[in-house]
Formats: C-alpha cells, sequence, structure tokens
C-alpha cells in the first residue's frame, strides 16, 4: 500500500486590463469571492471593493495582489496600458526561457469584456478629475457586464481546476 | 539570469544582444517582427535577450518586468543600450539611426562606430 499525499499546486493568476484600475480588479475581486458570484451586484457595492477605481497612471504595469482564492492561489491585477499583446508576450516568453512549468500561472485579459460606459466613465475619474460622476458610470457598465465577468472568471477556475 | 537588451531601435537592440553573445554581425540579422526576442545562452549560462518598445511605455515596460520577477523570482537586469550608447561622445543620433533604419549611405561607417562602442556598455 501506498499513501501517496497529493499537495495542491499554487498558481499565479494575473487578470490585466488597460489601466488596472476596473475590469482587472472587478475580475480578480470575484475570483478571491469580494464580488458575489450568484447575483448582479449593485453600483455601491462595486465602488467599495479595494482597488476600484484607484489606480495611479505613474504606478501602471505593477501587478498588485487582490487575494488568495479558495484554493490558495495568488490572484493578482495590473494594468498594461495599449501594450496587452505585447507584455504579455514578453511575460510569457520570459516564463518559457526560465522553464518555469506553463501550468503555474494564468494570464488572462479582461479589458475586451467592458463596454463604452466603463471606458467612458474611467476617462472622467482619472484623467479628467470627475471622479464621482465617473466612479458610477464605469460601475453601471461593469454591473451590465457583470454576467461576461462571471463567465470570465467562472473560466480561469475551471482551468486552475483542470492542473 | 535574464540579460535584456533595450532599444526603442529594433536593430539596435538586436546589435546589442548579438554582440554580447559574440556574434559581430549585423548582416544574419533575421527581419522578425516581435518586440522580444532571446537570442540564447551566454558562457556563463545567462539568457540574453533583446527588447523594443516605444520610449514613453519606458515606465509600464520597467513595472512589468520588476512584478514579473519578482513574482516568478527571476533575476532580470535590463540595459537600456541608447542611453550607453549616447555617453561616449563621438557617437551622435545620425549614425545609431543609419544603423536602425539600415540606411545604406554611410552604413559601413556607422555599423563600425556603433559595435565598437556597443563593446562598453555590454554586461
Amino acid at each position: 500500500m501506498f499513501n501517496i499525499e497529493l499537495e495542491d499546486r499554487v498558481l499565479v493568476i494575473v487578470y490585466y486590463c488597460f489601466a488596472g484600475a476596473h475590469a482587472s480588479v472587478v475580475a480578480s475581486a470575484i475570483h478571491c469571492g469580494i464580488l458575489p458570484s450568484t447575483r448582479v451586484p449593485n453600483c455601491e457595492e462595486i465602488i467599495k471593493i479595494p482597488y476600484y477605481d484607484s489606480a495611479d497612471p505613474d504606478h501602471i504595469g505593477i501587478p498588485s495582489l487582490m487575494g488568495i482564492d479558495e484554493r490558495g492561489n495568488k490572484v493578482y491585477f495590473m494594468g498594461m496600458y495599449n501594450q496587452r499583446s505585447e507584455i504579455s508576450f514578453l511575460i510569457k516568453e520570459i516564463i518559457r526561457i526560465e522553464e518555469i512549468n506553463q501550468n503555474d500561472f494564468i494570464f488572462q485579459d479582461t479589458f475586451p469584456i467592458i463596454g463604452l460606459a466603463t471606458k467612458v466613465g474611467g476617462l472622467l475619474s482619472k484623467r479628467f478629475g470627475i471622479t464621482m460622476q465617473g466612479r458610477l458610470l464605469s460601475a453601471w457598465g461593469i454591473k451590465r457586464k457583470y454576467y461576461d465577468f462571471l463567465n470570465l472568471v467562472c473560466n480561469v477556475k475551471k482551468s486552475t481546476s483542470d492542473v | 539570469m535574464i540579460i535584456i537588451y533595450y532599444s526603442p531601435f529594433k536593430r539596435i537592440a538586436w546589435l546589442a544582444a548579438q554582440t554580447h553573445l559574440g556574434k559581430f554581425s549585423a548582416d544574419d540579422i533575421c527581419l522578425l517582427q516581435k518586440n522580444f526576442i532571446c537570442w540564447g545562452k551566454d558562457r556563463n549560462g545567462n539568457n540574453v535577450c533583446s527588447l523594443t518598445y516605444h520610449r514613453q511605455h519606458q515606465q509600464l515596460y520597467k513595472y512589468a518586468l520588476q512584478g514579473i520577477g519578482t513574482l516568478f523570482n527571476i533575476n532580470i537586469v535590463c540595459i537600456d543600450v541608447d542611453e550607453g550608447l549616447y555617453r561616449n561622445k563621438q557617437l551622435k543620433m545620425w549614425h545609431i539611426i543609419i544603423v536602425a533604419w539600415n540606411v545604406p549611405i554611410f552604413y559601413d561607417r556607422c555599423i563600425k562606430l556603433v559595435m565598437n562602442n556597443l563593446q562598453s556598455i555590454i554586461v
């Protein structure tokens, strides 16, 4: 008889978007259970999540830890401006070169999910300083696309359980 | 360790990486469209790469590289090739542009100058 103890592998999951202020923050918050996965939250709940609409433009590119999911995986979010495909390629290449197991990480683009309302809201808040209205508009946009976020996170979680 | 040679000019970054690896030729550079290329390992086992992006994104890439280095415990060194080249006063912007854009006029003279200067910035 063999007594084999299987140790769960801890993954690094990075959700990324344009500025790391809205889409990636919401997706990582859903992943960590900060936002509900069975219903659509209201705007206030969305605005209250940590780091929502608070990314400093001078610090875009830094991966920030949102939390740990139920499997112990580390969930990060980050902004990549309009360099999403270039930077994700760069990161994947570095990981390949360093011979790190390809199953140890997941990079997920969240930017294609968000609609015009969130983009305009983000612009109003971050570029023009109309913070309150911009934040509300972006959260309203997130609400409208919330089921797309749930699907995305569900697929990511499914792929982590396949590893 | 990963050593990355950065320049907004693709060919300059490629040249620096090739010089590091001891391949002193600009002719065998293939026309790859990728912004990041790993050219191989040097004698010390370091991966030598080239990276190109617009200088306005410098901070973004710096943070992303630092972040990925921390997340996966990878030692990444990024060298700004142009900055290193300009330190030498005998090298002017137009020398670099002629090499970077592969302009036939004065090419031989410029590539010689650039390659001589590259030696001083190779880690």
